[in-house]
């Protein structure tokens, strides 16, 4: 037998955490566009966005979280969904705490398998809360892959994917540590 | 993607430090948030990696004493170096495992890095309000002694130090 050599060019390992910005999701279609970061309260009630991932390794996800903005109100929901549509997991209505703060909920644990496409998804249930946000385009938020659906508070079971008519992007994520 | 001097940053293969969040650098560093407060700092390693140690920029104060490690993501220690003299302002530190070479394959590790004082100053960006816990890094008090297995918290302060692995 000859000597093993081990793959060198294996792609760059998932991260404890994966966010909308991670190159795993739409990371490379944000920051092409120097996209402005800041804080906004112009989130439609009750549409969720869904936003694509492709993971490099096997994970398991332990929380989901989102970064608020200054104003807190009212309750938000977080999910995984398959790439059909079916919630593998989520936060339930969760009532935002704090403002300008990390957030993060912890869930049943789960795997999410390599080279498999999901969607992380996220609603808030009024159009007061601020979450940290990026401003972005329908055309290209289309293009990208991402979703949508109205009257999706809760998050449903099963999601109706349509394509995204929103402008504002918050920032939220997976964290596969449950320290984070 | 190759290494251009022997050294392994925690911004290496991260799409997170890049990303326009906020995140602010300081070149004449910050002291240490707390004496023997230990920050973890997620590492990407994506091929396989000889490490004789942890590297750091110092700030334009030095003080007391620093400890290194290396962790595997489950926390678990395969590193450590010796309690080493915090010394050269505004310059990089190296620091030795006192057990020897780590070799590491493709995975998730996490650098630490703790001093015994909160006087001395290490290089470090600040993350935008709220985003600490986006970059992954975690903390642990009363930690100046690296431990054999790390109980992780969610980072509490701004600070996300300028640390790395010294690659063989």
């Amino acid at each position: 037998m000859g000597q093993y050599i081990p793959p060198q060019n294996l792609p760059i390992p998932t991260g404890q955490t994966v966010s909308v910005t991670s190159r795993e999701a739409i990371g490379p279609a944000l920051n092409v566009n120097s996209l402005s970061y800041g804080n906004t309260s112009t989130h439609t009630a009750n549409r969720a966005i869904y936003i694509p991932f492709v993971l490099n390794d096997l994970k398991t996800y332990k929380k989901l979280w989102v970064v608020t903005g200054s104003v807190s109100s009212g309750n938000f929901d977080l999910g995984i969904y398959s790439s059909g549509g079916t919630r593998l997991v989520s936060t339930g209505s969760t009532a935002m705490s704090g403002t300008d703060t990390y957030q993060s909920i912890s869930v049943t644990n789960g795997d999410l398998q390599p080279n498999t496409l999901y969607y992380m998804a996220w609603v808030v249930d009024n159009a007061t809360a601020t979450f940290r946000r990026w401003a972005w385009n329908t055309l290209e938020a289309g293009a990208a892959g991402c979703k949508q659906e109205t009257s999706a508070f809760p998050l449903p079971s099963t999601a109706t994917f349509s394509a995204p008519a929103w402008t504002v992007l918050p920032f939220f994520g997976i964290s596969f540590e449950a320290a984070l | 993607m190759s290494l251009k001097n022997n050294r392994l940053w925690i911004y290496d293969y991260r799409d997170d430090f890049f990303r326009n969040t906020g995140l602010s650098a300081s070149q004449g560093g910050v002291a240490w948030p707390s004496a023997n407060l230990r920050l973890y700092c997620q590492i990407k390693v994506a091929k396989i990696y000889t490490i004789s140690g942890v590297a750091w920029l110092n700030g334009s104060v030095v003080s007391g004493n620093v400890t290194g490690a290396l962790y595997d993501k489950d926390g678990v220690r395969l590193g450590q170096t010796a309690s080493t003299a915090q010394s050269g302002t505004t310059s990089e530190q190296t620091a030795s495992f006192s057990g020897g070479n780590v070799i590491l394959s493709r995975g998730i590790y996490y650098v630490s890095l703790s001093l015994d004082n909160g006087t001395g100053r290490i290089n470090r960006w600040a993350p935008a309000v709220g985003t600490i816990g986006t970059y992954g890094i975690l903390e642990e008090a009363s930690a100046y002694s690296p431990p054999s297995t790390a109980t992780f918290s969610l980072a509490t302060n701004t600070f996300i130090p300028y640390i790395g692995l010294v690659v063989v």
